[in-house]
């Protein structure tokens, strides 16, 4: 876009509450709470709001609130090419040859990322999935979800992986008929429950095998299998099916919304040994656990790749790629923000581009014109939003999220400054507090306070250190849009002692 | 390098409460190597133990020892390193009481199964105090891995701690109702050393937390005289063994005074049913006939008096 575009066109395509902003409208107003609309016509359609419920802050409840949702899900492919700009430090041009977990915080590019690389796939045939979506049966049937961490019964650990190996292959199996793409009725045979349903029959008349499952089967009813194996073998043998010159590109987002139980399921399916290439996307704090356990998963770093998108947000290259992204969605925006509060907004926002979008789409008045205290008001809005989910989610680890901000404030050496990193005392026999590979049942309530916070987003790996799933992690931080207030310094900005 | 500020936080100060139990888990199965159906038990155990996700890691241990290890201080130190014991009373054996008895003594929490087509009836009355799981069928199964989680991740221990051995105390337990042979001299002779000589019935035992007396006079008594009748009442005594076994020394010196379990075989028959273990010169048990009982109890009187001067070596 020109330059001398007015802003409140720029903006052109950000809907607020279900209110288009046309390119003839500077009416940046904020909206009626209670409006919904799901999805929007012609350039807007990349905005969702309220009721869709899927990313970002809203699950934090957010929509109710009048915050910009951004879904990069839902962009179209031209949209994806348009918008998209490389982070730093990943050739993914090079890296699609191998299964990759993308690791990323809340709104870090992960989905745009795993977009991309689809993208860039040739003509592999591309199979994408939402795995909160596919394995909903799981949680829905045992109450345990990746961000709730709650436990199940032991004994239904068993059948809440085999459902999530029938669910996924269902899933799988549904995605390729849905693309012509041949599906291997026996290698599928194994991945359903044994035995099988009994109107079974009647599944030919559902739209979709995933939906059978995931309406007629109960956990109980996996007791005895399927293995994680034929999850594998049937995928292997569909790839097999695709034709010699074309790769079957497997696209799972959301990883962190794995039930524990099923995360050994999901991660074997990076195994580079597959005829096929996964990309997995997840957040920080997941898949660690309970897939380490297992002695044949695969790997990270021998069997997959992994890349961790914002591993250094403080640094020039990703300050740099913060700002590609604001101008590729604001254009001109970071022009007309004062340099100092482009800095505060790029460092509240770390590595969340989402947040730092919703910042700076947040902070301009009717006029178009920059206003420091819209940015305050909003910010202020978004850190109540945000601690009240993370207490939400937290509350049966901690139930005062506030008291460990006001301890990070009033504890921190040598004197409080952003950002805040968080040590805590390592474990009693071996190794750190932050032992990953280990058993969810086996984990202090520490480490499972920190693993959650990692995957909700409170808690994040401290710069330059990257997140994998068996990461010894002796020191988290605390992300700053929690715990800023106007005024505070950041220690870089200190004198040195 | 992006310089931060820090923030040290202790153990379980983010969550406001204390450290679980932190050594990587293991169970301890009690079982008859003799029966097909105890071993398939255990083997099943581990099968779905390894299939629970949460439990994968857990360590299950018996007391098979390898050629040519010692496996009584080998089994010792199994059960001590034990976080549960699940023990196969299907049928009630004297080595698997014993096990019991010195898990209960380390305060290790007990879950007694027996096979689904078995009768509990046929349990000791003290045991059917605990919840008796079961297998064999699949709901059964699912209750009893749920047990051994719940019993692994408990955060406190669900009873209070087994109180500690008093170097003058003796025990003599009865048996229906009766009383030792030769007790009144026993209890001379016990009073000659200055010991303090105590009898329980053994029919009062229970494991029930609100009646843990006579569990408790074991635990602390340094040296228990048990009869061997020949009946159900000596499953208590074998229980007893291995309750001294589990912490085999009293009292705060430098020096050690062994506690001692002495078992008097009051019918003939029963020292030949004896397995090797209770017929082993160990140093805490002795199996004597009514003659010799008196011998055994002058024995440790003079270890006790020894001990006191402060000559005992260990």
């Amino acid at each position: 876009m020109p330059p001398n575009v007015p802003l409140a066109d720029a903006l052109g395509c950000l809907v607020r509450s279900g209110r288009k902003i046309s390119a003839s409208s500077s009416d940046l107003s904020l909206p009626k709470r209670n409006r919904r609309v799901r999805k929007l016509n012609g350039p807007a359609q990349m905005w969702y709001v309220g009721a869709m419920n899927r990313s970002g802050l809203a699950e934090t409840g957010a929509h109710r609130r009048g915050f910009l949702l951004l879904d990069a899900e839902k962009l179209s492919d031209r949209e994806v090419r348009d918008r998209f700009q490389p982070p730093p430090d990943i050739d993914i041009e090079l890296q699609i040859k191998r299964s990759v977990l993308l690791i990323g915080n809340r709104g870090s590019g992960k989905t745009m990322l795993l977009r991309k690389l689809s993208g860039i796939a040739g003509d592999a045939v591309r199979v994408y999935g939402d795995l909160r979506s596919i394995l909903n049966p799981v949680s829905r049937e045992t109450g345990s979800a990746g961000l709730s961490m709650g436990m199940i019964r032991p004994s239904l650990e068993g059948a809440a992986r085999a459902m999530a190996v029938s669910l996924i292959a269902a899933w799988f199996a549904d995605s390729c008929r849905a693309q012509g793409l041949p599906v291997d009725a026996g290698a599928l045979q194994q991945c359903l429950p044994k035995p099988e349903p009994k109107d079974v029959a009647e599944a030919g008349s559902f739209a979709s095998l995933w939906s059978y499952l995931a309406t007629h089967t109960r956990v109980d009813m996996y007791r005895n299998g399927p293995e994680v194996h034929t999850l594998v073998k049937f995928v292997a043998a569909c790839a097999a099916q695709v034709s010699d010159s074309r790769k079957l590109l497997l696209l799972l987002d959301r990883a962190e919304a794995v039930p524990y139980p099923a995360t050994e399921a999901v991660i074997q399916l990076l195994d580079q040994s597959n005829p096929f290439i996964a990309v997995m996307a997840a957040r920080p704090g997941i898949l660690g656990a309970d897939a380490a356990v297992s002695l044949d998963s695969p790997a990270f770093g021998d069997d997959y790749d992994g890349f961790h998108l914002g591993r250094s947000p403080y640094s020039g290259d990703w300050r740099d790629f913060q700002k590609n992204v604001l101008e590729s969605w604001i254009p001109n925006c970071t022009a007309k923000i004062p340099p100092d509060e482009l800095d505060l907004i790029l460092r509240l926002s770390r590595d969340s581009l989402r947040f730092a979008i919703e910042i700076c789409s947040s902070s301009f008045n009717r006029e178009g014109l920059y206003d420091a205290e819209l940015r305050r008001k909003h910010i202020v809005r978004m850190q109540n939003v945000l601690r009240d989910s993370a207490q939400g989610r937290l509350r049966h680890l901690n139930a005062d999220i506030g008291g460990l901000v006001r301890l990070a404030r009033a504890e921190s050496k040598p004197s409080f400054c952003l950002p805040v990193q968080v040590c805590l005392e390592p474990r009693e026999e071996q190794g750190s507090l932050f032992r990953i590979g280990r058993s969810v049942r086996e984990m202090t309530l520490d480490e499972r306070f920190v693993q959650l916070a990692l995957r909700i987003g409170l808690l994040t790996t401290v710069d330059g250190v990257e997140w994998h799933p068996f990461a010894l992690l002796e020191a988290v931080e605390v992300f700053p849009l929690y715990i800023w207030r106007e005024g505070d310094t950041w220690c870089d900005t200190q004198p040195s002692k | 390098m992006v310089r931060y500020s820090t923030v040290q936080v202790a153990r379980g100060r983010l969550t406001g409460g204390g450290p679980r139990p932190q050594q990587e888990q293991a169970i301890f199965v009690a079982y008859s190597f003799d029966r097909q159906e105890s071993e398939t038990f255990r083997q099943e155990l581990e099968s779905r133990l390894r299939n629970t996700t949460s439990m994968r890691r857990v360590k299950v241990r018996d007391g098979h020892v390898a050629e040519g290890r010692p496996w009584a201080s080998s089994i010792r130190k199994r059960l001590q390193s034990a976080h549960l014991l699940v023990a196969d009373l299907t049928v009630v054996e004297p080595e698997v009481l014993c096990e019991c008895g010195f898990a209960w003594g380390l305060g290790c929490p007990i879950v007694p199964v027996i096979s689904a087509t078995r009768a509990m009836r046929s349990l000791p009355e003290w045991i059917r105090d605990l919840q008796i799981g079961s297998y064999g069928t699949e709901a059964a199964w699912d209750a009893l891995i749920d047990s051994i989680a719940e019993h692994l991740n408990a955060r406190n221990p669900s009873r209070e701690p087994v109180p500690s051995p008093v170097p003058n105390q003796v025990l003599l337990l009865r048996a229906n109702g009766g009383t030792p042979p030769v007790a009144d001299q026993l209890q001379a002779a016990a009073s000659r050393y200055g010991l303090d000589c105590q009898e329980a019935d053994v029919q009062s035992a229970s494991l029930d937390e609100d009646n843990l007396d006579v569990l408790w006079q074991v635990a602390s008594s340094s040296a228990v005289v048990a009869p061997l009748t020949g009946t159900q009442n000596d499953n208590f005594a074998f229980f007893s063994v291995g309750m001294v076994l589990a912490r085999p020394t009293a009292g705060e010196a430098r020096s050690k005074l062994y506690r001692r379990i002495i078992l008097h075989c009051t019918v003939p028959s029963v020292e030949s049913t004896l397995t090797t273990t209770f017929r082993r010169n160990h140093r805490s048990i002795r199996v004597t006939s009514a003659s010799t009982i008196l011998q055994e109890l002058h024995e440790f009187g003079r270890r006790f008096d020894n001990w006191r001067m402060g000559q005992e070596k260990p």
